[in-house]
């Protein structure tokens, strides 16, 4: 009887402290793509209206619309690039002035195609002749 | 031997037919309970909570505050059963919400409150428009949330297909609420165009209410012809874009204009307002990297309703609706479902009954056989079963709190049990009666004892009712159901136990040597530790020394912090909440920027399963947002973020452990923003403005945000303690127009004429709803100038008025001139006037913030702030001393108190401190009454500090916090020690009657007891382990096991002891 008592006694507290410790997992890491060829990328640009007040412009072609939002491909630093919501104003020969969403100097794709998806990574097309790569 | 209550009863019910019966029909009617008693995850909780918008068009916020939010705060806290009054007073309106004690009459709150609002509205300024009252309940928390999201449909085309689903299922039984976040709306926008609004004379506000007549029918009467009558309807309804278009809004020369001719009117979505989004994180098996426009359905559960089984039908149905309301496109995905959370909680915490049944039974086993066991088996579920029953009966849900009130007594309700099969297997053992004799007086034996111990335990936790406050509903089902489950369980010892002990019970080996206490194990040991102490006063001091120090060894780790205090541990929950605030005068598509981006971030995190971001528009809220009030977070410069993980199963980190993890990058992004983050996680407990909350009270609200700074500043240099935030709007810039009154009057323009033409120009104005016939939801007819048109105050330029020539009285002028706007008003820059924050009368500026890392109970953190703050050089020369627990009785001076977490953290403690006084006066009243002593169960009460050598120390291995439940566990802990001290001095008093010399007495008692004790407390042990593993109710696990191992340890020795010596003396 004593005997039990004591396995049991032992065997209890090595569940006991066994319970209550943490790890920290870690993040992994990203795997390298291959990047997707673009017509142009362009920069917003600013300039001062007829007002005094400050603009920013980006180029119509580079619009994306879905349904009533409005959008551009913002091209990170990496390469990789993500929709940006923006609120139209005027539009002004070929371009259109952004109300809210851009801040001037920001690369954008300067020409929205619909095989652009988040998060691909993009790349100036050099020259005329070089093939789109298809991408995957 | 007298037989007393327990002996008849076992007698009465020993060979009776009707206790199998009796067995039986209780586990039955336990099962049918079960199943039929609603479950959830959180228990009900009624805190009656309204909130009262009172418009007050055009007030500035201290005028606001000075006329509608004092006066109807004095008249509201006249109320009784009121407990708070908060009121914020913004620019146009006042926000007052009434908070009424926990428990109130929610209806009856509803009409006393109504009753005072009217009696009062008679001393209400001119001007405010009539006050809005809406009910803020727990049932307002939706329940299930279906995310629409689709790659090819748009927000409007997803908000018209949720409309069409939320209709649909509005037919489910027992649906509350149904509500969809985000999308647009339909709406005709008819947009200015200011050019040929003025090439044909019309102005604004003529359109407005051009289309505001047009927009009418009405049924004129009947003609009466030839016995018969004819209806005679006139006017007619704008029912599409079209009719809006042909509206006629003015006479250009002799040609009528028409609105398309001055407007382009668009039937489609509204101008965007919100953008929501839903993507896939890392922990979804999903390659997908985009994220998709959204919209979200959000189901509430009407009041009693079961989250799990409404959940199931809501689903159902939309699977039936797919492909035919809702459009193939469209994905619609479950973001939240509290109905399978509460479910998998209830059944994880069934399940952990039955482990502990299971192993409690096996520690019986090991004591009396498998015999003995399965009487304990048999008894225990009936118990249960019987207490099931009751919550049924009383309306309680099946919640974590109902079921943890289950697990924490299986190690007590077995005890009874126990006791008597024990006994009836030692008198059987002993074969000095026949068997049935036997029985009856092994129950006679220990069966008043019993009855007594197990009312003392019953007083221990009965008081914990009274835990007032929010945490109330959180304690009260637990020393009920534990109560009831002790009632039903002694019951079934006297009853039942006798019963199956008579039938299952055997000795093993067949009669051999005549039963001798002095032959056990237990006797030789008792003899052997207790002898030498009898005899040697020396050894005896340094006995009591030992046990002296070790008590205050585990006491000193309080002070040392190496155990710390907490209210409650965060739970490990499935998602968590990222609350975003960019500065007032944020544009909206700059929040979404900043949302997108940390939910970009949030998205890599490898336990993120899904989020959605709503910038604009709050997300649905969860128990928390409704206590912060986080339903009116619809501004441009706010932004929510629904973050849910996978299941805990799924992953090794708890969910507090991943927002700590990820708020240090959450914050940097925003902070590049200038923005402020919180991670806001689902409260173990009650919900609270914020977890630490400094009320800022003072003269005036400039010294009140002089004061915040610092404090503020205080908070953000302590390490530990993270988002903080206050609440006091930063600095906005208002471009004030200023009417320029006497040219107004002389041009013959009205300042109203001007402040409407500019609603419309920019705003926008509702002039009407278009009548369809099949919209779910009204169609708004709204004039505004396009988004384009209205960027800076040029645009204000092109805007015109129309004169009112002769009819405004102030001029002679010609009426119907057009004249432009920007001549008629100047331009101020300003900044706008801040909130106004009262709290029970007073002014009040919050500064909060939460706890992580460094500290996790934000009462250290408290006190290291509180040090600090007390040596704030302020100006004037005065020093703040915080305050804890009261507001300062006057605010001639700055002042500061502590909210949030610690107001209820002060209250349970207050109050569970308060029950432990109450259960030592009871308990020591109970054995008075029993051994008719004033000494004695002083003795037997020395086990109660005792148990602290295990507890505190027991929460320093397992780096537990002493939480709520901890204390909870100590309290409970407490009533079972005194039984053990109640069964051991009781049969001493016994043998004593019998003649046995008192050290003699004492060995052999302590021997006989001593199995008895050991499996008592060791089912308590046992019983709790399983708890270990939850994170609130660790706590108590480890305050029920270290406890009840050491003091039963030490219970078996220093009673004993300190009853020789008092018994001694007077013998």
């Amino acid at each position: 009887m004593k005997k039990i008592i004591l396995i049991l006694i032992t065997a209890f507290s090595a569940v006991l402290t066994s319970c209550g410790g943490k790890e920290v997992k870690s993040v992994g890491g990203t795997k390298p793509e291959t990047a997707v060829a673009v017509e142009q990328i362009a920069t917003v640009e600013k300039r001062t209206g007829s007002s005094g007040t400050v603009e920013l412009l980006v180029p119509l072609e580079s619009i994306l619309s879905r349904g009533p939002l409005s959008g551009v491909y913002v091209v990170g630093s990496d390469g990789r690039i993500a929709v940006r919501w923006i609120s139209r104003g005027h539009e002004d020969n070929g371009r259109l002035i952004v109300l809210g969403g851009l801040d001037a100097g920001e690369r954008i794709v300067g020409k929205y195609t619909t095989r652009l998806e988040e998060g691909m990574v993009v790349k100036e097309q050099v020259s005329e002749t070089k093939e789109v790569q298809s991408h995957e | 031997m007298n037989e007393g209550i327990a002996g008849r009863l076992a007698k009465q019910f020993i060979n009776s037919k009707i206790t199998p019966l009796l067995m039986l029909a209780a586990i039955l009617v336990g099962i049918i309970a079960t199943f039929m008693t609603p479950r959830e995850e959180e228990p009900q909780i009624v805190v009656p909570m309204v909130d009262i918008y009172i418009p007050y068009p055009g007030a500035v916020p201290a005028e606001v505050e000075e006329r509608v939010a004092k006066p109807f705060e004095r008249t509201l806290t006249e109320i009784p059963g009121v407990d708070y009054v908060y009121s914020t007073s913004m620019p146009d309106f006042a926000l007052v919400t009434v908070r009424y004690k926990v428990g109130e009459d929610t209806e009856a709150s509803m009409v006393k409150l109504w009753a005072t609002l009217m009696k009062n509205m008679d001393k209400m300024p001119q001007g405010i428009q009539m006050p809005l009252m809406k009910k803020v309940a727990i049932d307002d928390v939706p329940v299930l949330n279906l995310t629409f999201w689709s790659k090819s449909k748009d927000p409007y085309q997803l908000r018209k297909a949720a409309l069409d689903a939320a209709d649909e299922l509005k037919k489910i039984p027992n649906i509350g609420d149904v509500e969809i976040k985000g999308g647009l709306k339909r709406q005709v926008r008819i947009l200015l165009d200011k050019e040929k609004l003025l090439g044909n004379n019309v102005s604004a506000l003529q359109i407005a209410r051009q289309v505001q007549m047009a927009n009418s029918q009405m049924t004129s009467g009947n003609f009466r012809q030839q016995n018969g009558e004819i209806i005679v309807k006139s006017g007619s309804f704008l029912e599409s874009a079209g009719d809006v278009g042909s509206v006629v809004v003015g006479v250009n020369g002799a040609a009528p204009v028409y609105l398309r001719d001055v407007a382009t009117i668009v039937d489609g979505p509204e101008e965007v307002n919100n953008y929501n989004f839903f993507g896939w994180g890392a922990a979804s098996n999903s390659k997908d990297q985009g994220e998709y426009p959204a919209v979200t359905l959000t189901v509430a559960k009407r009041k009693g309703a079961d989250a799990s089984v409404l959940a199931g039908k809501v689903i159902e149905k939309v699977d039936q609706l797919k492909g035919s309301v809702i459009p193939a496109g469209i994905t619609v995905t479950e973001t939240r479902n509290y109905g399978e959370t509460a479910t998998e909680k209830v059944s994880t915490l069934l399940e952990h009954l039955f482990i502990a049944i299971v192993a409690v039974t096996i520690v019986v086993g090991l004591f009396l056989g498998w015999r003995g066991a399965l009487v304990n088996f048999i008894s225990v579920p009936i118990t249960f079963a019987l207490t099931l029953l009751v919550y049924y009966l009383l309306h309680y849900s099946l919640n974590r709190v109902t079921l943890f009130a289950l697990i924490f007594v299986t190690g007590i309700v077995v005890d009874d049990s126990i006791i008597i099969a024990e006994n009836i297997h030692r008198h059987f053992a002993m074969k000095r009666q026949p068997r049935l004799q036997a029985a009856i007086t092994a129950v006679s034996e220990v069966g008043n004892p019993t009855i007594l111990a197990t009312f003392t335990v019953i007083a221990a936790v009965l008081p914990m009712v009274f835990v007032s406050g929010l945490m109330g509903p959180y304690m009260s089902p637990m020393p009920i159901g534990a109560s009831l489950a002790m009632i039903f369980s002694l019951l079934i010892a006297l009853i039942v136990t006798p019963w199956l002990s008579y039938r299952l019970l055997k000795v093993e080996g067949g009669g051999h040597d005549e039963y001798d206490i002095t032959k056990t194990v237990y006797y030789r040991m008792f003899r052997n530790v207790l002898s030498p102490l009898f005899d040697n006063g020396f050894m005896r001091l340094l006995a009591f020394g030992v046990v002296g120090l070790l008590l205050a060894g585990a006491i000193i780790l309080i002070p040392l912090k190496a155990v710390q205090m907490k209210m409650l541990p965060f739970d490990n929950k499935n998602e968590f909440q990222v609350i975003l605030d960019m500065p007032e005068g944020t544009a909206l598509e700059q929040t979404a920027r900043v949302t997108k981006e940390i939910a970009s971030y949030l998205k890599t995190v490898p336990e993120v399963k899904s989020y959605q971001y709503y910038a604009g528009t709050n997300a649905p809220i969860n128990f928390n947002g409704l206590v912060r009030h986080y339903y009116l977070r619809q501004a441009p410069n706010m932004g929510d973020i629904q973050v849910n993980l996978v299941l805990k199963g799924e992953r090794k980190d708890q969910s507090h452990d991943i927002a700590k993890r990820v708020r240090a990058e959450v914050q940097k992004i925003a902070m590049k923003y200038n923005g402020n983050a919180k991670i806001v996680e689902i409260p173990p407990g009650p919900p609270v403005l914020s977890t630490i909350v400094a009320e800022i009270y003072g003269p005036s609200q400039e010294e009140q945000i002089a004061l915040a700074k610092q404090v503020k500043k205080v908070f953000q240099e302590t390490p530990g303690v993270v988002d903080v935030d206050w609440m006091l709007e930063d600095d906005q810039k208002v471009v004030n127009l200023v009417i320029n009154k006497e040219r107004a009057a002389f041009r013959g323009v009205s300042a109203e004429q001007i402040a409407q033409t500019l609603r419309i120009s920019l705003s926008g104005m509702d002039v009407g709803v278009l009548h369809t016939g099949n919209e779910k939801e009204p169609v708004m007819i709204q004039v505004r100038l396009p988004q384009s048109d209205r960027t800076s105050l040029k645009d204000l330029s092109g805007i015109f008025v129309q004169s009112q020539g002769m009819g405004s009285l102030t001029t002679r002028l010609r009426a119907g001139e057009m004249i432009p706007l920007s001549e008629l008003v100047k331009i101020e820059d300003k900044i706008q006037d801040k909130s106004i924050y009262r709290k029970d009368l007073r002014r009040v500026v919050y500064v909060t913030a939460d706890v992580a890392g460094a500290t996790e109970s934000p009462v250290y953190a408290m006190l290291e702030m509180d040090k600090k703050i007390s040596q704030l050089k302020l100006p004037g020369g005065y020093t703040v001393n915080p305050l804890y627990t009261a507001p300062p009785s006057s605010e001639k001076k700055p002042s500061m108190k502590w909210d949030g977490e610690w107001q209820i953290t002060f209250e349970v403690f207050r109050d569970l401190g308060t029950a432990f006084a109450v259960v030592l006066v009871i308990i020591y009243l109970l054995i008075v009454g029993w051994f008719q002593s004033f000494k004695t169960p002083l003795i037997m009460m020395i086990s109660i500090p005792l148990s602290l050598v295990g507890i505190i120390p027991g929460h320093w291995i397992h780096g537990a916090f002493f939480t709520a439940t901890s204390m909870i566990g100590m309290i409970a802990l407490a009533g079972i020690m005194v039984r053990n001290s109640v069964l051991l001095i009781d049969f001493i008093q016994i043998r004593r009657e019998e003649g046995v010399e008192l050290k003699q007495a004492i060995i052999e008692s302590a021997a006989v007891r001593t199995r008895p004790i050991i499996l008592t407390s060791g089912a308590v042990v046992i019983g709790s382990v399983i708890m270990l593993f939850d994170p609130i109710f660790q706590g108590l696990a480890i305050s029920m096991i270290w406890g009840g191992v050491l003091s039963t340890v030490l219970t078996l020795v220093v009673v004993p002891l300190v009853y020789y010596i008092a018994e001694k003396k007077s013998t």
